[in-house]
């Protein structure tokens, strides 16, 4: 995969989602293979249907890829079940990246979906 | 004298293969440097010819089998100017000869004891220590940088105390190249009274080295770092140091005599060798050390620092490359880290990597310096004696498009 094609280029151009959220306790993680690091804005809202997604935002300082799979991923779950995105594997984020990175860069695409999970609440999944 | 390129680069057949279309250029030395084809010849003869285990066989293949091996040991005790063979221990690599000291001094130290090591160090000759320093109750001192990220020797003075058992820092950073003062550093450590280990991994291969000179009581380095192959190390100790220190692993080869009841431990260094070493790779290192002896450790030396200088001239009139203050070349080997202004290193080093340019980008293994220079990582570009004016050329001019396409 060329990680520098187009929707990453884009992604990493205008990150989506990008920001903090006012009230909401960042949960900060950083990647141990390159120092890179994040926090994760998650608000989660319980409705009829279970436990929801209701926002998310980050601040991530990071190389194109690990910014623009952030950027992507939460669009991807922005509405969703917690349930729905606790199945979400690593093979589901190299897809959304447009293929799988080399092995030295596969960290950089999921380094958010791990910081992710690190602030994704445990109840209702 | 200067060193005849062409020559040097056809003793490394790697140097010849393409990636991505390109001729490889390799600058990530300081990660591990490329195998002259002397090695491989030598470990085809070995295994076709002299193979045995060493030390136990009393028929003539394991005695030549030893005796390759054990002339291995006398190359790279003369290569770093031991007095005796017996100075030198083999190790998997620098990191386990550090370890080492780790473990078998930490039988000597008593709590509120204190080691005082650097924030620049590799995480090799850093943990270790902070981790001995928890499990022991010690206190554990870290010398600062100056503002030009160099060693801070007033620093280290004033954090030199009666109390500091041991002092360990590089040789060379691996981060900048800054040649540390280790002989001052150990004459001050040895007044206090502290023991030093020098982390010697950047540093053989790159310059002549004499630990009598700079008076250490341990060096650590690694073959790979030099030419010689993965897996074999060594820590030189001063004999008489060695012999008071306890064993670190125990089992066959590092006994005298073993009864149910209790062992007695061989003289030093096989006290501190258990099991099978690896035969093959310490010959192969010697194998390694003689290819660059017939070069001169003074002439890899110069031809390094005129890369050097070659290369931060021409960094220095890019100005979207940050060297963080690192910019002399005055005691200093060839490494270079640096910066990008707007692209992330691992960016940049992935579009280098089109171009056939291998460097490294990341934290190197030295987080706590990475902190003080303010960044999660850099790039770092580190040459050796088959790089050549071209190559950086190379690299520069592949900057300037990265920059351009990312920035
Ligand atoms: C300064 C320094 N010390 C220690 C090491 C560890 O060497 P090894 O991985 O061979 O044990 C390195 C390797 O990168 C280094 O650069």
């Amino acid at each position: 995969m060329d990680i520098y094609q187009e929707l990453i280029m884009e992604h990493a151009r205008n990150p989506r989602n990008a920001g903090r959220i006012k009230g909401v306790r960042a949960i900060r993680a950083k990647n141990p293979f390159c120092g890179d690091e994040a926090e994760i804005y998650l608000k989660t809202n319980n409705t009829p249907h279970g436990w929801r997604i209701a926002d998310i935002k980050y601040e991530i300082q990071g190389c194109i890829l690990s910014k623009a799979a952030m950027s992507i991923f939460s669009e991807h779950i922005k509405g969703k079940s917690t349930r729905e995105v606790a199945k979400i594997k690593d093979e589901d984020i190299f897809k959304m990246v447009g293929g799988m990175p080399s092995p030295s860069r596969q960290n950089c695409a999921t380094f958010g979906f791990e910081a992710f999970k690190l602030a994704l609440p445990k109840e209702g999944i | 004298m200067a060193l005849d390129s062409k020559k040097i680069r056809k003793d490394f057949p790697i140097l010849s293969r393409k990636i991505n279309g390109r001729s490889l250029v390799y600058l990530d030395n300081a990660a591990t440097t490329q195998k002259p084809k002397a090695i491989l010849e030598k470990l085809k003869k070995h295994y076709e010819q002299s193979h045995a285990n060493v030390h136990r066989g009393v028929y003539a293949l394991a005695e030549e089998a030893t005796s390759e091996f054990e002339g291995a040991r006398k190359k790279i005790a003369d290569f770093v100017g031991a007095k005796s063979p017996n100075e030198i221990i083999f190790t998997r690599n620098a990191t386990e000869a550090v370890n080492l000291v780790a473990y078998s001094l930490a039988k000597k130290l008593k709590k509120g004891d204190r080691i005082l090591t650097a924030v620049s160090e590799h995480h090799s000759n850093f943990v270790p220590w902070l981790r001995l320093a928890k499990e022991s109750g010690l206190k554990l001192d870290i010398v600062k940088l100056t503002p030009t990220r160099d060693f801070n020797i007033r620093d280290f003075k004033s954090k030199l105390t009666r109390k500091t058992k041991l002092v360990a820092v590089a040789h060379v950073s691996n981060v900048s190249g800054y040649i540390y003062p280790v002989q001052k550093i150990a004459r001050e450590a040895h007044k206090a009274g502290a023991l030093v280990l020098v982390d010697g991994a950047q540093s053989a291969g790159h310059m002549p080295v004499d630990v009598k000179k700079i008076d250490c009581d341990f060096f650590a380095f690694s073959a790979h770092k030099m030419g010689g192959p993965s897996g074999a190390g060594a820590l030189y100790g001063k004999k008489e140091i060695l012999e008071k220190l306890e064993p670190f692993l125990s089992g066959g080869e590092m006994v005298r005599e073993v009864s149910t009841k209790d062992a007695s431990w061989n003289d030093a260094p096989w006290k501190f060798e258990a099991g099978t070493p690896n035969i093959e790779g310490a010959i192969l290192w010697g194998e390694a050390i003689d290819y660059l002896k017939k070069i001169g450790m003074k002439n890899i030396e110069r031809h390094e620092k005129e890369l050097l200088k070659y290369a931060l001239g021409k960094l220095k009139n890019l100005s979207f490359i940050n060297l963080h203050g690192m910019t002399g070349s005055i005691n200093r080997t060839s490494i270079i880290s640096f910066n990008t202004k707007g692209v992330h290193p691992h960016d940049a080093a992935t579009l280098l990597d089109r171009y056939g340019i291998c460097v490294r980008a990341g934290h190197h293994c030295a987080q706590p310096f990475m902190r003080e220079l303010g960044v999660p990582a850099t790039l770092r570009a580190s040459l050796w004696l088959y790089n050549t004016r071209r190559e950086i050329d190379i690299l520069i001019s592949a900057l300037r498009k990265v920059h351009r396409e990312l920035a």
